[in-house]
């Protein structure tokens, strides 16, 4: 439980970071709300797909084709509920 | 009240007139929009080019409803003239009349491509408050002010619609639009997409360049169009009796696969290593698929409107 709270804080902290240096808006990383539109904050298809692609490489984890909807990626929040998913279906 | 899905910029504009009026179902403007043009080239793959009319789309608009559209746009007048016009016109507004404006997405600060890209975008001008104009823009469900500066930089030209002479929906040319607007499949779109990725990838040595998506992103945009088949789909099988749901489901998965599509180049840009275009080419497959199942049920419910029995519209002088 201690872990996997501690994995959730791991991931926030690294899609805020990601999300400000892929948006070239530093104050990101401390303002930006778990449930806000990523969208919203200038993180257009291409950079949205940049963070998959950098989530991968991070968690060694992959996102199917078949995931590949932007509705998956809306918020934080529910990026960070995939790769616990990810990252428990191959523990 | 379900928020309009955005379809194409101009539509949209003249669907949100139609329901602001109020008397008349939007829908049937968006026939054919699924065929609607768009540019594909060496370059790749471009919502819009000097060759697109819109010219063709205010005619249809005209003809399927009566509304008058006054293009009082004078070209050798120049920015400044027409924009004056155009503040005339806010000063006598007169109810029922409409002003949309062409502007360039690149001066208007609640457009994402703002001081990114230059592309034409209609919105309406609703008003002019001091150096404030009243902008709704449907497409990119915004509605607030513009500054005069960036309204004098983004003006490209100017119409208006009148509803007063608007009437009903007429049949004849909504049979007449939907035998031109319902090409076989597959749709040109996916097909010059494919076309277009196979092409630069093999050319590649059978890696994404890094400019792929850049060159095929108004795909997505052109995509969207796709909704059009559901809304008029819906528009004809309530006409006709015919089972509201249908098509819901297809119209759906059919944009889903756009996206994931999309999303696909995208990644196979970012990763920059070889690419196995046998998934790509397969969702494409799926986008056919999906397009010949959303035809094949409008088609169905077309039939079965075209069997009602409607009153004639009038001709308008």
């Amino acid at each position: 439980m201690t872990q996997h709270a501690a994995t959730r804080d791991e991931i926030r902290t690294f899609l805020f970071g990601t999300i400000a240096q892929l948006t070239d808006k530093p104050e990101l990383e401390h303002q930006l709300s778990e449930d806000a539109s990523i969208q919203e904050t200038g993180m257009d298809s291409v950079r949205i797909i940049n963070l998959v692609v950098q989530i991968e490489a991070e968690y060694d984890i992959a996102f199917e084709d078949e995931e590949l909807l932007i509705e998956n990626f809306e918020t934080v929040s529910k990026i960070k509920e995939q790769v616990v998913r990810k990252l428990n279906e191959a523990s | 009240m379900k928020k309009p899905v955005p379809v194409h910029c101009l539509l949209d504009c003249l669907a949100s007139v139609l329901r602001e009026d109020g008397r008349f179902d939007s829908r049937p403007l968006y026939l054919g929009v699924w065929e609607a043009y768009f540019e594909s080239n060496a370059s790749g793959i471009s919502y819009y080019s000097d060759q697109a009319d819109p010219k063709d789309w205010l005619t249809r608009f005209h003809q399927i409803y009566g509304a008058a559209v006054h293009n009082w746009h004078h070209y050798p007048s120049g920015k400044a003239a027409n924009l004056k016009r155009l503040g005339e016109i806010m000063e006598n507004t007169v109810p029922q009349r409409f002003t949309l404006v062409m502007a360039d997405l690149y001066f208007i600060p609640h457009a994402r491509q703002f001081r990114s890209r230059h592309i034409p975008h209609y919105f309406i001008v609703r008003g002019r408050t001091g150096q404030r104009w009243h902008i709704r823009d449907p497409y990119l469900d915004w509605e607030g002010d513009l500054s005069d500066s960036a309204m004098s930089e983004a003006y490209e030209r100017g119409f208006t619609v009148d509803m007063r002479s608007a009437h009903p929906p007429d049949d004849s040319f909504i049979r007449q639009f939907f035998d031109v607007g319902t090409g076989p499949s597959p749709s040109r779109l996916i097909t010059e997409l494919r076309n277009y990725v196979v092409r630069t990838i093999e050319k590649n040595d059978g890696a994404a360049p890094g400019s792929l998506f850049a060159s095929v992103q108004d795909a997505g945009v052109i995509a969207k169009r796709l909704w059009g088949y559901s809304l008029v789909l819906h528009y004809f099988a309530e006409g006709g009796g015919y089972d509201p749901n249908v098509g819901s489901c297809a119209a759906g998965e059919l944009a889903k696969e756009w996206e994931r599509l999309l999303l696909m180049v995208a990644r196979y840009d970012i990763a920059r290593g070889q690419v196995d275009l046998g998934p790509f080419l397969q969702r494409a497959d799926r986008i056919d698929e999906w397009e010949r199942v959303v035809k094949g049920e409008l088609i169905q419910a077309y039939e079965h409107w075209r069997k009602v029995p409607r009153t004639k519209v009038k001709e308008t002088p």
